[in-house]
């Protein structure tokens, strides 16, 4: 005998006639003794009756013509849709791709200079810092107006008579005094970038960043249009003699029975010149003591420098040096 | 405002085939076919629609939405299928889609929108006849399906949808089957759930049935 609950989930389906055969009997057997399954049958009738009971929902108006509206308007838009019944959207996709790849190149083209700027070619940020040192104060607005007469003059011009050499760190030198020549400001500062060009492209031989960086100057001969030839030589020059700013490192070594005696007597001749920065230190078995000096009073230390001991090894482009010398003298035992 | 009569009444469904020839005349680019259908399933549909809504005017947007996917599908409908069945599974997936945005939005866990402060989809039925003469017989009536529209509500949602297919539209298992897109068993347990949830619901509202 099959419970109430057994026969619970097959009441709600009994009148409409899914059930199979034995289902069906089980029930009917079930409901022929158990009043409360009758009455919950009758309450599933009551229940079925109710729900069947309710009325269909009413049309709002113009219901049909709403619907119509949009399927019209969607017709239309079909219509010209080319590419209807697919779905794609080619033609709104390929514009944006278009856009896009053109902005690209236009982006990219905008921000070449500033690109190469920061490529490997570019001056390091220290050649940078030393530029700015360099360069002059701004000068006061009214020397500025004034700028481009004297501008003309070209104080940088090579004279004949020197070559191309002869423009160097004491022409440099000139055109960035802001006292002598207040008015040249620009152009010092283009030397002065030309000169931390050079400067780099001493650091970066064979990379030929220095060609780039010519390159890049001579596709912008508007920036100084008064005098590029002056420029150009003036960056032969420079390119020639890249230290021409900095002191020229001269070595001598001497011979002498006692160094740290003869180390004493070296920096004595040095502070009879007048020379700067005079440092002693131990090398190896001997001394090594440094000043900064100008070029001529190397000559007279040198003369000097002969009577201590005799020297054996020099190095240095002294003779050439026409600015200031970072003179070495490492003195050795015999 | 143009009353409906009940399913009984207005369920003198036009021919396959005349659905048939309407779906052949839009895919060749007539829309003003489509009018036809409209005309023929729109009340049967917005009826659906409410029943699983619970909610007049979502379900007037959801029937609206149907039948426009409805005329962009025309391409894929297959004439195996009657077009009433192949529409009332698209008001279905609409409706049902609709329920799971209104559940997003709201926050809530469960379905229809019956038991919010909606008006349901009772006050806009049609009395019938016999009911315009004995006005306490038709108050009754409207007392009853609005309670039997809140315990619809308080279905789960498969389960609602087999019972208003079933007992609403009078679908046979067959047809609930193709609109569902489920086997038969599963049609059977859920409606033999749902109606055991209806009648205890109902039992518990109104003491005795």
């Amino acid at each position: 005998m099959k419970t109430c609950s057994d026969i619970k989930n097959l009441l709600p389906l009994y009148e409409d006639g899914v059930l199979s055969d034995a289902e069906k009997r089980l029930v009917e057997e079930h409901l022929a003794h158990c009043d409360a399954c009758c009455r919950e049958l009758a309450d599933l009738r009551k229940a079925a009756a109710m729900v069947r009971g309710l009325p269909e929902a009413a049309l709002p108006p113009w219901f049909e013509e709403k619907i119509m509206a949009r399927v019209r308007k969607e017709a239309e838009s079909q219509a010209k849709n080319w590419f209807w019944p697919l779905r794609f959207k080619i033609p709104v996709s390929l514009a944006a791709t278009l856009v896009i790849a053109v902005l690209a190149v236009f982006i990219y083209r905008a921000g070449e200079e500033p690109v190469q700027s920061v490529l490997p070619g570019a001056p390091p940020p220290a050649a940078l810092e030393t530029m700015r040192q360099t360069a002059p104060p701004p000068p006061p607005e009214s020397a500025k107006k004034e700028a481009p007469a004297p501008r003309k003059k070209a104080p940088v011009l090579p004279r004949p008579d020197e070559g191309s050499k002869a423009v160097s760190a004491e022409n440099l030198a000139d055109v960035a005094a802001p006292a002598a020549a207040p008015a040249a400001l620009p152009e010092a500062v283009e030397t002065a970038k030309d000169k931390a060009a050079d400067v780099f492209s001493v650091g970066q031989k064979g990379s030929g960043s220095g060609e780039k960086r010519s390159e890049i100057r001579e596709r912008r001969p508007d920036r100084v249009p008064a005098a590029p030839a002056a420029k150009k030589e003036r960056t032969e020059a420079a390119a020639e003699r890249p230290a021409a700013v900095l002191p020229s490192p001269v070595r001598l070594t001497l011979r002498v029975e006692n160094p740290a005696a003869a180390a004493a007597d070296v920096e004595k001749i040095f502070r009879q010149a007048g020379a700067r920065n005079i440092t002693q230190r131990p090398m190896g078995e001997g001394m090594a003591v440094s000043a900064d000096l100008s070029a001529e009073k190397w000559k007279t230390v040198r003369a000097a420098l002969g009577k201590i001991g005799p020297a054996v090894e020099s190095s240095g482009a002294a003779d050439e040096a026409s600015g200031g010398i970072a003179a070495t003298v490492v003195l050795t035992s015999r | 405002m143009r009353w409906l009569s009940k399913r009984e009444e207005g369920e003198k469904n036009p021919s396959a085939d005349d659905d048939a020839a309407c779906v052949a005349a839009c895919r060749k680019g007539d829309p003003e076919a489509f009018a036809v259908l409209v005309r023929r399933h729109s009340s049967k549909m917005l009826t659906v629609a409410c029943r699983l809504l619970g909610d007049y005017d979502e379900a007037c947007d959801v029937t609206q939405e149907a039948f426009l996917a409805a005329y962009r599908s025309l391409g894929g409908f297959r004439a195996d299928a009657s077009f009433s069945t192949w529409l009332y599974r698209i008001v279905v997936n609409c409706a049902k889609n609709r329920l799971k945005k209104i559940r997003i939005l709201s926050g809530r866990e469960s379905g229809s929108l019956d038991d919010t402060e909606s008006g349901g989809c009772a006050g806009l039925a049609c009395p019938a006849p016999s009911d315009a003469s004995d006005p306490e017989r038709a108050l009754e009536r409207r007392e009853i399906n609005a309670q039997v529209e809140k315990c619809l509500a308080t279905l789960e949602e498969d389960q609602r949808e087999v019972l208003v297919l079933r007992d609403v539209r009078g679908f046979s298992y067959g047809e609930i089957r193709g609109v569902l897109k489920i086997p038969e068993g599963t049609v059977k347990s859920r409606l033999a759930r749902a109606r055991l949830a209806m009648k205890d619901c109902l039992k518990k509202a109104m003491g005795s049935l």
